[in-house]
């Protein structure tokens, strides 16, 4: 960003910046933090937004005291929270219990509207910042925008986005970045993401991207797919993963495998022997679940769960662990003749006896330790546990407690260091990885095979049984 | 900054306190006897706004030693330094005022927000500050944001206001460590001593414009120097006046001069503590510095003090005027004000006329100068013969004035002062307002038979010998003729410049009373003044044994002394 493009922004109240993928919009953004006055508040869709903006400012030497992130349901929910009556949101909903969430989160936009119509809430807007900096604009609820229309009262609005990328329709009706009314600034921008990596790979998303953007204004076009020796190949589905690509993927120190639906991104984990890790979405069903089951059993149901969790993370589980699950189902917990995994019978035993959460944690250790088991959902063992010494700490059980590590500001966390990772791309968005396979099996619609194809740094494996392929609106 | 409330829970003498300052007044004056935990007050406002980590907490300082029950000071405040109103800090606690903890607290347009600091003590004396609202769990507040709270204390140690250290406010005015330092460096270096200080010289010109403004006048410029002879080396530059440090100031100009420089230190928006505001100030610079806090510009601050001083109760206004009260470890703050505006203006002329009566417990009002005399003719008495005096007892007097006396008494009833009346019985018109008082109000009145001042009971009471001494008084007061003139028609004797009373019966003994109180132009009243009744009171007690058991006259003082002594 140059001084001119900086003080053009910083000469209107609100500004638009458009900037497609991967060309250095958060780049952009640090820059801009640097270079303006106060403490911005940068607000973002997803947590690995958050994390992926203060790696680069802390990249960039930014002093912390320039920038505060936050997601913006975050945002909203700490004012929420500190204010609910202002908020007018149902007091009887709790954010973190699971048939609440849905109904919360419907109002927690509007609520945060209603506290920034005060005064006195603006004031320690004001107070606090200089600037409010909106990323990934174009996937903003319409209620969020509001939220931001309030905040301009006391605060310049920036908005950073890419129409392109705008995947999260599902949540509700998103703001239209076509014709949103902040003037927007036009930044010169280079593929930045590629140039250290793969610059021709860079090139061709970027003609790409003019050919959807088409699409998307209502001309279909299709897309041929050709093998490039530097950064494409396609290779039919039915041939994947038997293909000898696994060894091919070794060059890459990070690796995704891109769908847009969550049962083949399930499949595909399980189906690569733990070699690829199932991203979990934050609310996760599956952890709230059994944790929720987990509360409530005891003896040899809590036994049976924990089977059932175990078998649900990693492969082999009822092959290896088949006497000690036949033995349970029957409620027999003589185990003196099962003589594989010998260590384990304790651990069950002290679990059915105690009840005692640290053995779900033991089990979870033993699996993960031994080589019989593919996990392919290290994030569920690592959160269960996680949740477990959380509820230990806090004294709170632990269908709560999963709740709020998934869920609450401050604590959640991300597991993103797996450098195999099977994904879906609203949860790949905002992500880069060396490697990206994209499944196109079944159909991926413009913006979500932006975002997929995007995603690469150096190299893309298209799965498709088709090398020409439609894109309309 | 302002103190909007404070709630105290086992610290010191105070169990429990709840109570709520006036948002809109910028001078908080508390009185009230002594024990009645002022300063406790302001100790836990203090001590809740601490702004240093190490706070010297001991057993004693919980209620009754007792370090079972923790220590909860809880003080909130509006108008905070913005920077401590911030997202990250405490903006998300501002609340609508000091709330109980179920209601709800969410801030108003139209209240001031402001926020509520809660210091809480275990039995590990170990301090911990928190803010804290009825939405969120409680947040810490370091000791460097206490520190932004505009606060500060004038207590005994004013002198390190004068030094330039770490808790000094002079550092308010100028960041000194380095030039500090650097001084302290060359000093050592070449041992001719000419440091250089001038740096900090804007202080000195702030000094003395501060004396100015406050009546403290010096001979010199005000100079930062070093204090060569002291032990400690952070502590060891001050301000001189000419070649005397001000540290050897007089208390009272330490005090001024220290006050004046907190004040404007956090641009008179500062909360200011005063211990005892009276301290080594002459009346008529504690009445300039009363009105100075008062009107202190922009009026967004707050001063809260004790006084045990009726000059300065007499300087307040009644809404700044507040009694403080203990009872059994539960101590009340009662305002002066009223809702109409003629009850505050009643109540402002009683604070004018009387306010020596607002710092004692129990009040005996009198009706005018000559009981008044009287009673403290019987304080004499009491500490001779009885061994102690009305003031340990808490019992003050108080000037009725007169007709106003029903007023009086029922004013200072519903500040809550335990109090009797002393007054004459010889108006019909009176004697059911009389009855009246005693009836709705429970009022003790000591008063003597109907139709009788105090002038004609006790001429009546006591016998001629002791109406002879009576009357010497108005004689040694004026003169013979005079008195002579009055008790010509009566069956006297007169030697010389000496009236005998031997011949009179006790109808005309009690004539003479009747003269006594007449006021006409040529006869002014023979004991209405104070040292005039002290007088008439003296003699009537060295004779108190002689006076008939049955009399009047000893009923009601012996009632009255009952009185005095009954708790």
């Amino acid at each position: 960003m140059n001084p001119d493009e900086i003080s053009q922004i910083l000469s209107n109240h609100c500004s638009l910046v458009i900037a497609p993928a991967g060309h250095g919009k958060t780049e952009m953004i640090s820059e801009f933090t640097k270079h303006v006055e106060g403490t911005q508040l940068i607000l973002t869709h997803t947590n690995a937004g958050v994390e992926a903006l203060i790696k680069r400012m802390r990249k960039n030497n930014i002093p912390s005291s320039k920038y505060r992130v936050f997601t913006i349901a975050g945002f909203c929910l700490l004012w929420c929270k500190s204010f609910p009556r202002t908020s007018a949101i149902d007091q009887n909903l709790d954010p973190l219990r699971k048939e609440d969430t849905k109904q919360y989160y419907a109002q927690l936009y509007k609520g945060a509207e209603l506290i920034f119509q005060h005064l006195w809430a603006l004031d320690v807007i004001r107070r606090s910042f200089s600037g409010l900096i909106v990323d990934e604009y174009q996937d903003c609820l319409v209620e969020q925008h509001k939220v931001f229309l309030a905040l301009s009262k006391v605060l310049p609005v920036r908005a950073f986005g890419d129409p392109m990328q705008a995947i999260f329709g599902w949540a509700g009706e998103l703001v239209d970045l076509y014709n949103l009314k902040f003037p927007q600034v036009k930044v010169i921008t280079e593929p930045w993401r590629w140039s250290s990596t793969n610059p021709e790979l860079g090139q061709w998303i970027s003609e790409k991207r003019l050919i959807l953007e088409k699409a998307l204004l209502g001309s279909p076009q299709y897309i041929d797919f050709y093998d490039k020796q530097n950064f494409l190949k396609v290779i039919c589905p039915k041939d994947f993963p038997r293909y000898p690509i696994l060894n091919e993927l070794e060059a890459y120190s990070d690796v995704a495998f891109i769908t847009s639906y969550e049962n083949k991104q399930l499949a595909f984990a399980k189906s690569m022997g733990g070699i690829f890790q199932h991203d979990e979405k934050q609310d996760s069903e599956v952890l709230f679940n059994f944790a929720e089951s987990f509360s409530t059993l005891k003896g040899k149901g809590l036994c049976e769960k924990l089977m059932d969790f175990l078998q649900c993370c990693a492969s082999h589980v009822g092959r290896e662990f088949k006497s000690y699950i036949n033995r349970i189902k029957s409620d027999n917990f003589n185990f003196e003749r099962i003589l594989k995994h010998v260590d384990f019978k304790n651990i069950l035993l002290g679990l059915r006896d105690t009840g005692d959460y640290k053995y779900i944690s033991q089990a979870i250790d033993y699996v993960l330790k031994h080589n019989e088991f593919n996990v392919y959902r290290k994030e569920l063992f690592f959160e269960l546990k996680r949740a477990i010494s959380y509820s230990d700490e806090k004294k709170i059980n632990l269908s709560e407690s999963v709740a709020i590590i998934r869920r609450g500001v401050g604590v959640q966390k991300k597991n993103s260091t797996f450098k195999r990772l099977s994904t879906r791309t609203v949860l790949a968005k905002g992500l880069e990885f060396d490697c990206v396979i994209i499944d196109m099996s079944q159909n991926l619609d413009i913006r979500n095979f932006y975002v997929a194809i995007s995603r690469a740094k150096r190299f893309i494996y298209i799965l498709s049984d088709t090398r020409r392929v439609y894109f309309h609106k | 900054m302002r103190v909007i409330s404070l709630s105290v829970e086992n610290f010191r003498g105070i169990k429990h306190c709840d109570i709520n300052f006036p948002v809109k007044s910028n001078l908080i004056c508390m009185i009230g006897s002594g024990d009645s935990t002022k300063t406790t007050i302001l100790n836990a406002i203090e001590w809740a706004l601490w702004p240093s980590w190490n706070l010297q907490v001991s057993d004693n300082d919980f209620y009754r030693s007792n370090t079972n029950e923790k220590i909860i000071i809880e003080v909130t405040l509006t108008q905070v330094a913005n920077a401590l109103l911030t997202q990250e800090k405490f903006g998300l606690y501002q609340r609508s005022g000091a709330i109980e903890p179920s209601e709800n607290d969410e801030p108003t347009d139209d209240d001031p927000a402001c926020i509520t600091i809660r210091l809480s003590i275990e039995s590990d004396l170990d301090p911990r500050w928190e803010v804290i609202c009825n939405r969120l769990e409680p947040k810490p507040i370091s000791n460097r944001d206490r520190q932004a709270l505009a606060f500060s204390v004038i207590g005994q140690n004013c002198e390190r206001d004068f030094v330039w250290n770490r808790l000094s406010v002079l550092q308010r005015f100028a960041e000194s460590k380095e030039i500090i330092n650097d001084a302290l460096i060359s000093t050592l270096r070449n041992a001719s001593a000419k440091a250089d200080l001038s740096g900090l010289d804007d202080v000195s010109s702030k000094v003395l414009e501060i004396g100015n403004d406050y009546g403290v006048d010096f001979e010199g410029n005000i100079q930062n120097r070093l204090f060569i002879n002291s032990s400690s080396i952070s502590s060891s530059i001050g301000l001189f006046d000419q070649n005397a440090p001000l540290l050897q100031r007089g208390k009272g100009s330490q005090r001024l001069v220290s006050m004046g420089l907190n004040l404007n230190a956090t641009n008179n928006n500062a909360v200011l503590l005063i211990d005892e505001v009276e301290n080594g100030l002459e009346p008529y610079r504690l009445r300039s510095l009363i009105n100075k806090l008062r009107e202190r510009e922009p009026n967004n601050g707050q001063v809260i003090m004790t006084t045990h001083s009726p000059v300065v109760v007499a300087e307040c206004k009644n809404t700044e005027l507040f009694i403080v009260r203990s009872t059994k470890g539960i101590t009340t703050l009662q305002s002066l004000e009223y809702q109409s505006k003629p009850e505050n203006q009643k109540t402002q002329a009683h604070i004018r006329s009387n306010p020596e009566a607002y710092l004692s417990k129990r009040l005996i009002i009198c009706e005018g100068k000559t009981e008044i005399g009287f009673i403290r003719a019987l304080d004499s008495y009491l500490q001779e013969k009885e061994q102690y005096r009305m003031a340990y007892m808490g019992v003050s007097v108080c000037d009725g004035n007169g007709d106003k006396i029903f007023d009086t008494a029922k004013h200072f009833v519903s500040c809550g002062y335990d109090v009797c009346l002393f007054l004459d019985s010889d108006k019909k018109a009176t004697e059911k307002k009389k009855a009246e008082l005693k009836e709705t109000l429970k009022i003790p009145i000591f008063d003597w038979e109907e139709g009788n001042s105090i002038e004609e009971q006790l001429f009546q009471d006591v016998s001629n010998s002791i109406a002879e001494i009576l009357i010497q008084i108005p004689i040694d007061d004026r003169n013979f003729q005079s008195v002579l003139n009055k008790l010509k028609h009566l069956n006297i004797d007169v030697s010389g410049t000496t009236i005998g009373l031997s011949r009179l019966n006790e109808r005309e003994r009690k004539s003479i009373g009747t003269l006594a109180k007449t006021n006409t132009k040529e006869n002014k009243p023979w004991y209405k003044r104070i040292d005039l009744g002290e007088l008439l009171g003296n003699v009537i007690f060295a004779h108190w044994d002689e006076i008939d058991e049955n009399s009047m006259t000893k009923k009601t003082i012996a009632g009255l002394m009952n009185w005095i002594y009954q708790k």
